[in-house]
């Protein structure tokens, strides 16, 4: 189960607003390769591991990304807020206003509300385990073109923080993904049938 | 010679167990005693992928850790906007920067 | 120390055990790994305790909490005032 601890896992403090922004971080919070599908897909796929290991990194790295999600939902938060009316229809974000006023509503950067889509259960190992690979890595990308994209060091700390935790999540189901390839191998049994020799 | 511990002038925190990044080398040269990931891998197959093992050469103090989003030199992936900006990551064995090529002494 | 300093602190700390905690997740036999994560959180567990009688609880059923329910209270992480600055620059 799941207890809160009252802190980010990294601090967000955020001078200035900036709809504009704001309008392209909260794709890590609803669109694709965002925080809330990484931690759908980790903690769904848990429950089909074969390895102690695999269970562990599933559930404990799906749990870092709900800590994630909090980052990114406080960041677009702290970026609307305060923010007039002018700012918001010069940032585009005046769509996105008028359904959600300044909440937090998870959807990509085109306004694409979240949908399961973006995951898959397989339910085999290897194919579930590849495809978390997959997803560290469109979210890493994903990271290195919001950096691109941002100018406050107040915004950019937090984006390279969150992208580095995705190449070392990486590097975890790579060896979680190694474990059980090992272990699914050992579980082989040939059977050899012997020609018969005349 | 993995886990000395080495206060070093300026760190933020001393805590026990923390290897200092001169632990890893001997002696002025540098040479490297611990390599922080396998080099090879036995028994390769095909349609199969793989991803070194990282083996455990110390970590980074506190604050370095937070800052770079990894307690781990070796794992450290620096991105700093379209251009490069070249930072020392201070303590590798060898020089292997993220994606750069094989780790070697 | 104040409270930014021991969150601060409390941050970093919480943060090696995190990423520790994963690579012993693939690696449960490393002893190095190990037992720097145990002296790591010796180390925590005071900050967290230092922490808590400044600032009342971080765990919303694990934490006692004084004279009347503090748990409730503001800030919360999501807000600017509860958070702190780092020191230090990474390539700006």
């Amino acid at each position: 189960m799941w207890i809160y601890e009252k802190k980010l896992e990294y601090p967000i403090k955020i001078k200035n607003p900036d709809p504009a922004m704001a309008k392209v971080i909260i794709t890590q919070y609803g669109g694709p390769d965002g925080e809330l599908a990484a931690s759908l897909r980790y903690l769904s796929q848990r429950f089909s591991m074969v390895t102690p290991q695999a269970r562990a990194i599933l559930n404990d790295i799906g749990t870092e990304e709900l800590a994630h999600l909090e980052m990114i939902g406080s960041m677009v938060k702290q970026l609307t807020k305060n923010a007039t009316i002018e700012q918001i229809k010069e940032a585009g974000l005046d769509a996105y206003y008028a359904d959600h006023d300044k909440g937090v509503y998870p959807v990509s950067a085109a306004g694409v509300p979240f949908t399961a889509a973006y995951i898959a259960v397989k339910g085999d190992p290897v194919a579930d385990l590849t495809e978390d690979m997959a997803a560290e890595q469109k979210a890493r990308a994903t990271y290195e073109w919001l950096i691109n994209l941002a100018d406050d060091p107040d915004v950019l700390d937090p984006l390279r923080f969150l992208r580095e935790r995705e190449v070392v999540h990486f590097q975890r189901f790579g060896e979680a993904l190694r474990i059980v390839q090992d272990f699914l191998a050992s579980q082989k049994i040939f059977a050899v049938v012997m020609p018969e020799v005349h | 010679m993995k886990n000395s511990v080495m206060g070093m002038p300026g760190t933020q925190h001393d805590l026990p167990g923390i290897t200092r990044d001169a632990a890893w080398r001997d002696g002025k040269q540098g040479r490297c005693t611990c390599i922080p990931q396998e080099t090879s891998i036995d028994c390769v197959m095909l349609a199969t992928a793989y991803v070194p093992f990282q083996k455990f050469c110390g970590t980074w103090p506190p604050l370095r850790s937070l800052l770079a989003g990894t307690v781990f030199p070796e794992l450290f992936s620096p991105y700093c906007k379209r251009e490069y900006v070249n930072l020392e990551p201070e303590v590798t064995c060898g020089k292997n920067p993220l994606g750069g090529g094989c780790h070697h002494e | 120390m104040n409270r930014d300093a021991i969150l601060t602190e409390l941050m970093e700390l919480d943060f090696m055990l995190v990423d520790l905690q994963l690579f012993l997740d693939t690696h449960p036999c490393d002893q190095d790994a190990l037992k720097q994560y145990n002296d790591i959180l010796a180390k925590a567990n005071v900050l967290r305790e230092q922490y808590e009688s400044l600032c009342g609880p971080l765990y919303s059923f694990r934490s006692f909490n004084r004279g009347h329910w503090e748990w409730y209270r503001d800030p919360w992480p999501w807000q600017y005032s509860f958070n702190v600055d780092l020191p230090g620059e990474e390539c700006r």
